[in-house]
């Protein structure tokens, strides 16, 4: 059940286009002055119109006929299609190579509509907040080429219909990180930090190629329609590799390249220092839209991971750990995106242990929620640091509650949103997750293994209360810290930044509502579960998969006390979070903290804290040292001594000599040259005259020898002086003239059997010169007479 | 010319003389000696006379072209050389090639000395160090090599054995027998090949055979020869200036 | 050595001949001035002269092929004098342009 459409491509080509006129036109057109210009204007309208056309035209498409076909999907009866095939095109035919043929196909179902939904609509408002942001940037067209680009290969990242097209954006996206957290590369540290963000993502990256290779190995498919055929299933659930099935080999590989994009343990370092770059590439690229990929890709993989509980529980147990910890090493940063970037951390692993429990619509529900307070909090962060003249120091902020009021009252929204505070977005994906989370259990996982994710994650989400509030309350309220020249600049951001700030935080207010609990009693509308089901494996309609063996998750189970319950807890834990960092930091940083911090073991847990439990560090000893190590062994002994020093230079002194010793005699002198022609003549002649002298010798009859003389290849041998001597009495007792070409045979008759002594002598003809050679020569016994006669 | 070029000049020529003069009566008797003889197929004829005369001319052509490459004054060194050449002449006579003694001592002693001894006198300049002394190493290595060479190659040369002897001799060796041969088919064949034999290195014999098998070769070497005479005098030619400014300096 | 003093064979004249190319081979390589180089090298083209007449004079059976030897000296003696005139050309030129015939001192292709 699909339709094809023909307007799909223009969703990711449109940014791409603007992306080309940014990159490509406008600032080739225009030299950088560090003013506002006629062709900035361009630039930035090129940018916003580019994505948000993109949003026009995502909005009919799913306005229009994928709300149809849903909406008929949705009335069928019994013997629907699990799997509603939304809107398809192929572009055209990408790779063909034997049985494998890959197009450049797009697939816009109710998955990737919802993303779309997200990435286009507040790519637009980034898009429209950096025109104030960015204002001056010397490299302002190069900003939104980059954006732009970024935005077109998030869209194929999602619309990808085949696993190599996701790949294409997969790096694209990368890529287009790489560059804009690297945007200030006059200073080493951002150059660095997006040297960091690439290759901690091509760790990922290459695990996720892995992935697809092997999955193309079991299955002989990319494309996701056929991986869902029952052929595929079969090829990923009966086959096993090491005792785990081929499902959980491939969700494992795909699970670190997701780990690499969405910033999970043990990839996750890359991310708090990605706050080098500008703050709307946080908010879009870091928060809202790349990050979330990861969590995307394991959705639209769902078919995959609902046969492997082992691979469920890893991503689940990795997500739980991430949230934790990511919580944690938020307390104590001081920089105001630095925690925003723990935050996400943490949140992404809220989300990864949605989809690795199963319930897969809540792991989705939290990213567009996420998507849109974790963006508005970058947003808002950016506008406060505008203000602040640019620093994020949140230990010298403060009281801007009345300086800033937009920013102030959207920040605010924001962290409610993502502390849990009923109504906000926040809270009901959260609750959704935990929810999920406290019932979820499967075959082969251990007992309370779901209690224990649900446990872990209260405290994460505890802890992300008290970090946004200190966050909050350092930034807005008590006394203003900053200096005076700082706090005479002190302004409210223009509009073009505080509009896209305060239509987030309506959102991040009401875009709960789409996911309401469900409850036994009371329907509440479940707008995203509904909207969802035709993509994602449903736990509850096990017809399509294994029901042996899965996760008996997902929504929908608890009964009504239960879900009313967790919700309380829920709630709770997000108060407490606030109303300790309101005890803590209510009026800024309080003296409690410090003489906290001051005790023995109160300090000591501040600074590991303070430090990220020192993972850099660790990753510095356990990774980064070896292979500085070793570079500086291949760099030192390998390039400097063996190849530099042996091969190209000793080569090359090899040469010098050779050289000199040729140029010895190519010295022009025809003299030179004649002296060559002769030394060589004169060695041709001693080398082919040498003879090399022996003689063969074979047993006849008896005690008859026959003696062969061997004279080599020499040139004296022609009629020299054959002489034998087989008594060893000094006189000859045969000898011939050697005719070359002839054979000569030499018989005599020993004595008897035994061992005796012959010399042959060989006397040149012409100088008379005698070359003599001695050999034992062994004489048999008749075989006949001895040991009985076995003849 | 000073007095030692005078004095060699004169040598020169004197050695020269007497060589070819000593030579040519020993030649005749040689011819008439081998006539005669009886037959050996791998020796020349057992005569003491011609033997001496091989020696001398080989003493001839050794000394004088040692004389050559010795001598600092390049007019005694021609010299030499035209003693060496007549040397030469005398063993191409002994070699039964009467035609080729005539050309080496026209060709060469005569026209190709005459040539070197002309330059030698258009560039009028004694030679002040007459031995290359660059690369002495090599040149000792050479010379050792030279050596060694010349051992080698003597001690296969003389294992040479003329096998088939020459035309001459066999046609001796076959008269006894055939010319008094039943058939006089044969014997008149016996007779033309005794009365061709005694042309061997005539100027008959070598004329027909350049203008028969060798036709082509032959006329190959003239065009060499008249290539080399346009080349020679294209190079040699003094350049437009350099005549200009000759006929200018001349009056 | 009686014997091979008053037998002569081919051997005499051709080691004879050797002896002659190597005076000549020792000319080219131990004197510098140009002239008396060519001069050996006539040395050496004589020897080969001689090599091809005594292998002639001891090997020519054939009445028709027996002038082979004769003819091939003929044109030795052609190309020697062809030779000559061209190398003695070359060395007038060398010495009007530099005064002097010493070929170790005529590097000009050299470097």
């Amino acid at each position: 059940m699909e339709k094809t459409s023909k307007l799909l491509f223009l969703i990711p080509l449109l940014p791409l286009a603007g992306a080309f006129l940014n990159l490509f036109v406008w600032r080739v057109l225009s030299p950088s002055t560090g003013r506002l210009r006629q062709s900035d204007k361009l630039t930035h309208y090129t940018a916003i119109l580019s994505v948000l056309a993109a949003f026009v035209l995502s909005c009919y498409l799913i306005g229009g006929p994928l709300w149809e076909q849903f909406n008929v999907w949705r009335k069928l009866g019994e013997g629907k299609p699990e799997i509603m095939g939304g809107l398809h095109q192929s572009v055209w035919t990408w790779i063909e190579v034997g049985s494998l043929k890959i197009n450049l196909a797009f697939r816009l179902d109710t998955l990737s509509a919802v993303m779309l939904l997200v990435i286009t609509g507040i790519g637009t408002l980034i898009h429209i907040y950096s025109v104030g942001y960015m204002h001056g940037e010397k490299r302002y067209p190069a900003y939104f080429g980059y954006l732009n680009l970024f935005t077109g290969m998030m869209l194929i990242l999602v619309l990808g219909d085949s696993l190599p097209v996701m790949f294409i954006g997969w790096e694209g996206v990368g890529l287009c990180s790489y560059l804009l957290i690297g945007f200030y590369f006059d200073e080493d540290k951002n150059a660095n930090a997006g040297r960091k963000a690439f290759i901690a993502n091509r760790v990922g990256d290459f695990a996720f190629l892995l992935g697809i290779c092997l999955l193309f190995y079991a299955t002989k498919s990319v494309n996701f329609a056929d991986l869902q055929s029952a052929a595929s299933i079969s090829a990923l659930k009966d086959t096993f590799v090491g005792g785990e099935r081929m499902a959980f080999m491939i969700g494992l590989l795909f699970f670190i390249g997701a780990c690499g994009k969405s910033a999970q343990i043990p990839l996750y370092v890359w991310l708090p220092d990605a706050m080098a770059g500008p703050t709307p590439v946080s908010a879009l690229i870091h928060a809202a839209t790349m990050v979330t990929a990861g969590v995307y890709m394991i959705a639209r993989m769902s078919f995959l991971y609902a046969h492997s509980t082992t691979a469920m529980a890893i991503v689940a147990g990795i997500g739980a750990l991430t949230a934790l910890f990511a919580a944690i090493m938020a307390f104590a940063q001081t920089d105001l995106k630095k925690v925003l970037a723990y935050s996400t951390v943490s949140q992404l692993g809220f989300m990864f242990v949605g989809v690795g429990i199963g319930a897969y619509t809540a792991g989705v529900f939290h990213l567009i929620t996420h998507a849109f307070f974790k963006a508005g909090l970058f947003l808002a962060a950016g506008s406060v640091m505008h203000a602040m003249s640019g620093s994020g120091d949140i230990t010298k902020m403060g009281g801007l509650r009345k300086l800033l009021p937009r920013t102030h009252i959207s920040f605010l929204v924001y962290c409610l949103a993502i502390a849990g505070i009923v109504p906000f977005a926040g809270f009901f994906s959260k609750d959704e997750i935990l929810a999920g989370a406290f019932g979820a259990h499967a075959e082969g996982w251990a007992p309370l293994y779901g209690k224990f994710l649900w446990a872990v994650l209260s405290v994460a989400a505890l802890g992300t209360a008290f970090y946004m509030f200190r966050l909050y309350f350092l930034v807005f309220s008590g006394e203003n810290r900053a200096d005076a020249e700082t706090k005479s600049h002190i302004h409210e951001s223009p509009y073009s930044m505080t509009i896209p700030l305060l239509i987030l935080a309506a959102f991040a207010t009401v875009i709960g509502l789409i996911g309401l609990p469900h409850l036994q009693g009371v329907h509440l509308p479940t707008i995203l579960h509904d909207w969802l089901a035709p993509s994602l494996v449903n736990f509850e309609r096990p017809s399509l998969l294994d029901a042996k063996g899965l996760p008996s998750v997902g929504e929908g189970h608890a009964s009504d006390a239960m879900t009313l319950g967790l919700m309380g807890v829920a709630l709770v834990v997000g108060m407490v979070g606030i109303a300790a960092a309101y005890a803590l930091y209510g009026r800024g940083p309080s003296a409690k903290v410090a003489k906290m911090c001051e005790t023995e073991l109160g300090g000591e847990v501040h600074r590991v804290v303070y430090n990220k439990f020192y993972v850099d560090e660790l990753y510095e000893a356990s990774i980064l040292a070896p292979f500085r190590a070793t570079a500086r062994f291949l760099y030192e002994v390998v390039d400097r001594f063996l190849i530099d020093g042996i091969i190209v230079n000793g080569s090359a002194y090899i040469i010098d000599v050779l050289s000199r010793l040729a140029r010895w005699f190519q010295n022009g002198q025809v003299q030179r040259y004649l002296v060559g022609v002769v030394i060589g003549g004169a060695l041709i002649f001693y080398f082919a005259s040498s003879p090399k002298l022996g003689f063969k010798y074979e047993q006849k009859a008896g005690n008859l020898v026959e003696f062969r003389p061997d004279v080599g290849e020499g040139m004296d041998a022609k009629g020299a002086l054959i002489e034998f001597d087989f008594d060893l009495d000094g006189e000859p007792d045969h000898s011939a003239s050697f005719v070359p070409g002839q054979d000569m045979i030499v018989p005599y008759s020993f004595g008897g059997e035994g061992s005796y002594k012959v010399t042959m002598t060989m006397t040149d003809s012409v100088f008379k010169k005698k070359y003599k050679v001695t050999r034992t020569v062994h004489v048999k016994g008749p075989d006949t007479g001895r040991e009985g006669g076995a003849q | 010319m000073n007095q030692v070029v005078v004095r060699w000049l004169w040598v020169s020529i004197a050695a020269a003389l007497v060589v070819f003069f000593v030579a040519a009566p020993g030649l005749a008797l040689a011819a008439e000696h081998s006539a005669q003889a009886e037959v050996s197929a791998h020796t020349f004829k057992n005569s003491k006379a011609v033997a001496f005369l091989f020696w001398f001319l080989a003493a001839g052509t050794l000394g004088g072209s040692i004389f050559v490459i010795t001598r600092r004054n390049m007019v005694t060194a021609v010299m030499g050389m035209v003693a060496t050449f007549f040397a030469i002449a005398g063993l191409f006579l002994m070699l039964y090639a009467s035609f080729l003694a005539v050309m080496q001592v026209l060709v060469y002693a005569g026209a190709i000395m005459v040539l070197f001894v002309f330059v030698i006198m258009i560039l009028n300049r004694p030679e002040d160090e007459p031995w290359a002394i660059h690369g002495l190493l090599g040149k000792g290595m050479a010379a050792i090599g030279l050596l060694y060479l010349f051992k080698r190659l003597a001690s296969i040369l003389w294992q040479v054995k003329d096998t088939h002897g020459l035309v001459v001799e066999k046609a001796q060796l076959a008269a006894d027998v055939v010319l008094n041969h039943a058939d006089p088919g044969v014997a008149a064949g016996t007779k033309e090949l005794i009365t061709r034999s005694y042309q061997f290195g005539s100027v008959e014999g070598v004329g027909y055979t350049l203008f028969s098998n060798y036709l082509f070769p032959f006329e190959a070497v003239s065009i060499v020869l008249l290539v080399a005479v346009v080349g020679a005098i294209a190079i040699a030619r003094p350049l437009h200036k350099e005549a200009e400014m000759a006929d200018q300096e001349a009056p | 050595m009686t014997s091979a003093f008053y037998d002569l064979t081919v051997s005499h004249f051709l080691i004879l001949a050797a002896a002659l190319f190597m005076i000549g081979v020792a000319g080219v390589l131990l004197r510098r001035n140009a002239i008396i180089v060519m001069m050996s090298i006539e040395l050496m083209l004589n020897a080969a002269n001689i090599t091809i007449l005594a292998f002639s004079r001891g090997f020519a059976g054939e009445h028709r092929a027996a002038f082979q030897g004769q003819t091939f000296a003929l044109i030795v003696i052609a190309i020697a004098a062809a030779e000559a005139a061209v190398g003695l050309a070359i060395v007038v030129t060398v010495f009007r342009s530099r005064r002097h015939s010493d070929i170790d001192r005529l590097t000009l292709l050299k470097n």
